[in-house]
């Protein structure tokens, strides 16, 4: 891949053909990247596309194989996270740098502590009022002595951007920022964001939604299996184009049509009270439907989904399984009746990485058995190379560590606990969550067959195309409570965003 | 298996060393001594790898191994402090005791979630105390009492001795028990699970919080059988009988390649992990170094901490750099 011309001047960083290796993988090959001040480059692809191997390399976390970086036109190495700090490149993780146990000041001005000292001691007076101003920039009113694990999870990806702005960082680079924030808070970010790019800081931004990329973007860089694919300007680029550069072929429909109508009512939640709801929830999920769940994160729906599956208590209400009134004790006793959940986060809740592909999609069915009784090994890996085959896992063995798949592939394999039983609910939380196109597309796929067979689904989802293309019928949750349930429809972007950020003119 | 293997030629090299150095290494009297230090080891490792593998930490193995020795003395032993009550009474107690004991901490763990670490450390506190309340810090001997013949007798006896004494055979059963649990049963495959990740266990519909229990119930469980037989083995006991024999556990187990993150580690390598414990012991006692001009040199027996310390140090170094490259190739295929 030929490096892209750099002529002109006022380029403030460039990578120029950027390769690194991994054992046993090629994970970039001669990358190239432009960044001008002011500047907001998109950075897209799929999973492994190498997106993060070169924002950790632009922020000193990773050494290239080979290759150039040029700060102003003149080269440099990056060696560590110092070496990026000093240049002026502040890099914000997915995961979260901060330490919790500290106060925002504190955590604002992590490692840069030396500025405020007199005769060797800390002093906090001046450094609070440099913080506050920095958190006040960033749209944070709070004090500067507030504890940082008060904060919700969008408000610290805001604290570790006032850190950025504490170091007078020149580049900014994001990964996934909006992954954990509501609406409003994106709207924000992207003030902050415009803001910054005003005083000449360039940001580097990297996203899976398509719709943030060409509202922010001035430019974006597409890669693909580790290599450069194009540049495409923001201003005049379609979607379809930048979505068919990521997967490297014609960008077909994502929502499988569906073949059959809902039935009977298999599952009825009747004032549901879970903790820290105001009111009870009520609402119907028939055979063979797609139920979705919209709302903001933190609306209680993943509360609701863990009281009807066991795993947190119910305060009042009742729940009704095929006309019988249940409630489930535990997750085993969910399972029992014939519930399935695949949660929100599939590497803390969903799968034990260190297990194999097979060990992993036996879990649930080895949890309903006796436990003096014998492992039936060859059974297993039966189930599982069904599954794998059904799921379309991609593996070379379903005796692989689960560890080493991608996220798409992990993802199938939660899914695939639960298909080698037989269920009558699954719930799905945030199913397709941080994982690529091609991916995201073959779930919809076995989701929408899953509910044509007869299965019955709920899907928990902030993604607003996965819930209007997806679901049958949708309950939106506002502030703990169903602020709203909209039939097919009735369903539209507006009115369920209408709902969910709280409008109270509801249906 | 690649950190059992890699711990089974250390163990062979080892043990080649010492025999080339010292002939006395390979005489009857010290295998069989070795076997039976390796088994007696082995009974409360095997325990404590239960609850390693489960992802916890039991510290009060060697005081459970200590209560029970006092409870069978103080109840049988004929003189000196003891009731002179039968072994059949006395037995079943302490192993009643060991087992309420791993079942109370299982309980403070699992139940109020206490952190492993400090339940046990409360319980290995309050286990010892009450040991020497028992003992009212003196020693109970059992002096001629038939029980000390739990050490040389067995099966298939030669002369004076015996290929299988009792601790070798308990060592056996328990071993191969342990196999079943852990590598062929239900339960096992829920040991790993919850070792390798509690939240994604529960969502799976597995008990953890019972899982949680029942492997320190099984680690109490077998440090009383321990305890047990080394009362028989020291014929006396005190207080500070099985004191820090957690440790010796933990390190054994450790070396034998499991991991205190959970979820990893297997049955034959916490033997193979006990047996390098006793020969660096057995070692250290036995190195001698014949010196030019016929003089020998031997290793000092002070030296047995260090010697221990370094090869525990060695061996986590060596799984860390493992598990480091493991997860360098695992972020390289999927980032």
């Amino acid at each position: 891949m030929a490096p892209l011309p750099s002529s002109i001047p006022s380029t403030l960083l460039s990578a120029r053909a950027i390769s690194k290796r991994f054992p046993g993988v090629l994970a970039l090959d001669g990358v190239s990247l432009e960044l001008s001040p002011g500047e907001v480059l998109g950075l897209v692809g799929e999973n492994g596309a190498g997106k993060s191997t070169l924002i950790k390399i632009l922020g000193g976390i990773l050494t290239p194989d080979g290759g150039d970086i040029l700060l102003e036109g003149r080269p440099v190495s990056i060696p560590g996270a110092q070496a990026a700090k000093a240049f002026g490149i502040a890099l914000i993780h997915q995961e979260r740098m901060l330490a919790a146990n500290l106060d925002l000041a504190a955590n604002v001005f992590l490692g840069e502590e030396r500025r405020f000292t007199r005769w060797g001691a800390l002093n906090r007076k001046p450094m609070n009022a440099a913080a506050e101003q920095l958190l006040r920039r960033v749209g944070l009113n709070f004090p500067a002595s507030t504890p940082l694990q008060r904060l919700s999870s969008a408000e610290m990806h805001f604290v570790e951007i006032a850190k950025a702005l504490a170091l007078k960082a020149r580049i900014l680079i994001m990964d996934e920022p909006t992954a954990s924030m509501t609406p409003r808070e994106a709207a924000r970010l992207f003030e902050i964001i415009s803001e910054v790019r005003g005083s000449g800081v360039a940001v580097i931004y990297v996203s899976h939604r398509m719709e943030e990329i060409l509202l922010l973007a001035t430019r974006i860089t597409v890669l693909r299996d580790g290599r450069w694919v194009g540049d495409f300007d923001a201003k005049t680029s379609t979607r379809d184009q930048i979505v068919s550069a990521m997967i490297g072929r014609k960008f077909s429909t994502w929502f499988p049509p569906r073949s059959r109508r809902p039935g009977e009512a298999i599952l009825e939640a009747r004032a549901l009270r879970v903790a820290g709801a105001p009111e009870g929830a009520s609402f119907v999920l028939h055979r063979g439907e797609i139920l979705g769940f919209a709302g903001l994160v933190g609306s209680g729906r993943t509360e609701l989904m863990r009281t009807l599956f066991g795993l947190a208590p119910s305060l009042g209400g009742d729940v009704r399984l095929g006309g019988a009134s249940w409630a489930a004790r535990s997750s085993s006793d969910a399972i029992e009746h014939g519930i399935g959940l695949v949660p929100e986060d599939r590497k803390l809740q969903g799968l034990v990485l260190n297990m194999s592909v097979a060990d992993n999609i036996s879990l649930p069915t080895i949890a309903r058995r006796g436990l003096c009784g014998w492992l039936h090994r060859a059974r297993e890996r039966d189930i599982a190379r069904q599954q794998v085959e059904h799921l379309g896992i991609r593996t070379s063995s379903e005796r692989k560590t689960v560890l080493h798949l991608s996220g798409g592939n992990q993802q199938k394999v939660v899914l695939g606990k639960w298909l080698s039983m037989q269920l009558k609910v699954l719930i799905l939380d945030e199913p397709t969550r941080g994982i690529d196109v091609n991916a995201k597309s073959d779930l919809y796929r076995q989701i929408t067959a899953l509910a044509d067979s007869g299965l019955s689904l709920i899907v928990v989802s902030s993604d607003m195309e996965e819930i209007l293309g997806l679901c049958d019928r949708v309950v939106v949750m506002h502030e703990r409570h169903v602020a709203g349930i909209l039939s097919r429809k009735e369903m539209s972007e507006s009115q369920i965003a209408r709902l969910m950020t709280g409008d109270t003119c509801t249906t | 298996m690649r950190r059992e293997f890699g711990i089974s030629i250390a163990l062979a090299l080892l043990a080649g060393m010492l025999a080339a150095v010292n002939p006395d290494f390979y005489s009857a009297a010290n295998l069989l001594n070795l076997t039976r230090q390796i088994a007696m080891l082995g009974i409360f490792a095997i325990g404590a790898s239960f609850v390693i593998v489960g992802g916890g930490i039991d510290l009060s193995v060697g005081s459970v191994i200590g209560i029970t020795g006092v409870i069978v003395a103080a109840i049988s032993a004929p003189v000196g402090g003891g009731l002179g009550q039968p072994l059949w009474v006395s037995i079943p107690i302490a192993l009643g005791v060991a087992v309420l004991a791993g079942l109370m901490q299982g309980i403070l763990i699992a139940g109020l979630g206490i952190q492993p670490f400090i339940a046990t450390l409360g319980g290995m506190l309050v286990l010892r105390g009450i040991s020497q309340t028992i003992c009212r810090g003196g020693t109970i001997s059992f002096g001629a009492s038939s029980f000390r013949d739990l050490i040389d007798h067995g099966l298939f006896r030669i002369g004076n001795s015996c290929l299988l004494p009792y601790p070798i055979l308990i060592f056996l059963l328990v071993a191969g028990s342990a196999v079943y649990a852990l590598h062929l049963s239900v339960f096992g495959r829920q040991v790993y699970a919850i070792g390798g990740n509690r939240e994604a266990s529960a969502y799976s519909g597995i008990d953890v919080r019972r899982i949680e229990v029942l492997t320190y119930v099984i680690s109490s469980g077998l440090a009383g059988l321990a305890g047990v037989v080394y009362a028989a083995y020291i014929g006396q006991m005190s207080h500070v009988v099985g004191t820090s024999y957690e440790l010796i556990a933990i390190a054994a187990v450790v070396l034998g390649g499991c991991s205190l993150r959970g979820g990893e580690g297997t049955i034959p390598g916490v033997v193979i992990g006990c047996a390098v414990m006793k020969v660096i012991e057995n070692g250290i006692n036995l190195f001698k170094l014949t010196l030019p001009g016929g003089k020998e040199w031997r290793l000092d027996t002070n030296w047995q901490y260090i010697i221990v310390g370094v090869v525990i140090l060695s061996a986590v170094i060596l799984d860390q750099a493992v598990h480091w490259m493991r997860n360098r190739r695992a972020k390289s295929g999927m980032s």
